[in-house]
């Protein structure tokens, strides 16, 4: 099968770029929205192009029950650090800046 | 541009007389409706604004507006700079739930407010500013807010989370991991449940010339421990990029605290106020599942709603960042 042409992530590009565009025409109401689809747009974008990350709960439903049952109070601080790397992989799709300024290395002393 | 209904409900109440100049929707998409406008009485001239809810979920997390009115009031009454209220719209104004108040000059953009202390050098003042009031809101008489008393909040606020949680059908591991933290650790009240704002943050004070003109949004006033309104302020979502700055960006927690507790506020303990900054991601998180549900089942779809959804990912890193000791 061939690439469509143009790319999925062209088109939401492309949208993306005319909403931030027309952004300086519109009332501030109008303007705040444009804005936002424009940021929604690029996390459609991100999110297409993430792979899951390697750390991924792949049963939700019995992580749910087995943290809810305690089973994982023993391992806190392992399960912490491994949810801390799934939290920022979710970042990085929906603000890659703010993980950039604000990684998730070093512990406070 | 005007509202037909607003004229007929502020004729209703102030007389045929009274008219309406310079109205103007100042709401920027949320789930209320807010006008600005001038109540014109025969020579007086007065600057109100309208707030219409468009929405309320049967399980909604916010208080009724009759509930927030009424605690505007009284603390309005008791002295806080509170907008005063001026009257609630009822079944015959046909404006569905909602109130109005006096207008309250000022700013309430956090970056903006955060630019214009620091130029003016006005910082510290300011924060010393939020630890009086929230001690001044904290000693407040809690019986007169006994109607506060049976809100889900009030009666033990992390069951609360977790029954909204649940009803929004997401497994989020974060969110899980959090309550569970929270469940294991909690603290004994610090005293007598007392009135809390439960939003008090940069963006709900109206600031100006560099003091808080009004605190606004009561819409999550309850009863409960103080230290959760502290734990509240200082968490990373409201310090707008100023991560390093724990009170809103401005200046670090002790200003707050020595003003709190020079107003009569009780010294919060720093392992209580984390357990309350960690209840605090959990709840804004679970608020941002909460817009994002009403967009996904179609009861109020918009930009914002949709985007609140994927604002929970940035909640939850906070979050995890608090609880493996890489942030404060």
């Amino acid at each position: 099968m061939t690439t469509p042409f143009p790319t999925m992530d062209d088109l939401l590009l492309t949208v993306r770029d005319f909403l931030n565009d027309i952004r300086g025409e519109l009332s501030p109401e109008r303007r705040y929205q444009a804005q936002v689809a424009a940021f929604l747009l690029d996390v459609a974008r991100r999110e297409k192009l993430s792979t899951p990350p390697a750390e991924a709960i792949a049963d939700l439903t019995a992580f749910r029950d087995a943290i809810r049952a305690g089973k994982f109070d023993a391992e806190e601080a392992v399960l912490a650090e491994k949810l801390l790397m799934l939290s920022a992989a979710e970042v990085e799709i929906v603000r890659p800046d703010l993980l950039a300024a604000n990684p998730p290395a070093g512990v406070l002393s | 541009m005007s509202d037909a209904r607003l004229e007929a409900a502020i004729t209703r109440r102030f007389g045929a007389i009274a008219r309406i100049e310079n109205f103007e929707v100042a709401t920027l998409g949320g789930s209320s409706r807010t006008i600005l406008f001038d109540l014109v009485d025969g020579a007086t001239r007065r600057r109100l604004v309208s707030r219409q809810e468009s929405y309320q979920a049967a399980d909604s997390p916010f208080l009724s507006v009759d509930h927030q009115y009424r605690a505007m009031r009284t603390a309005f009454e008791l002295g806080l700079p509170v907008p005063e209220p001026v009257f609630e719209y009822d079944t015959a104004d046909d404006m569905g739930q909602g109130f109005v108040t006096a207008f309250v000059a000022g700013d309430t953009m956090p970056k903006r407010i955060q630019a214009e202390v620091e130029k003016s050098g006005q910082t510290e003042s300011l924060v010393r500013n939020f630890g009086t009031l929230l001690a001044k809101l904290h000693t407040l008489p809690p019986r007169e807010f006994d109607f506060l008393a049976q809100r889900p909040d009030s009666v033990d606020a992390l069951n609360a989370q977790r029954d909204r949680y649940d009803r929004y059908g997401q497994i989020r591991p974060a969110i899980e991991f959090g309550l569970r933290w929270l469940e294991r650790r909690r603290p004994a009240l610090s005293g007598a449940p007392i009135l809390l704002h439960g939003d008090y943050r940069l963006g709900n004070f109206m600031i100006k010339d560099g003091a808080v003109a009004g605190l606004l949004d009561w819409e999550c006033a309850h009863l409960g421990d103080p230290v959760e309104d502290i734990g509240w302020l200082f968490l990373r979502s409201w310090r707008f990029g100023r991560n390093n700055l724990e009170v809103a960006g401005l200046t670090h927690r002790k200003t707050f605290i020595d003003a709190y507790v020079a107003a009569g506020g009780a010294e919060p303990d720093p392992d209580s106020i984390l357990w309350w900054q960690a209840f605090g991601f959990v709840r804004w998180a679970i608020l941002n599942l909460m817009q994002a549900d009403g967009h996904v089942r179609g009861e109020r779809r918009g930009l914002v709603f949709a985007a609140c959804g994927r604002n929970t990912a940035l909640v939850e890193y906070d979050l995890m960042m608090l609880l493996t000791g890489r942030a404060a």
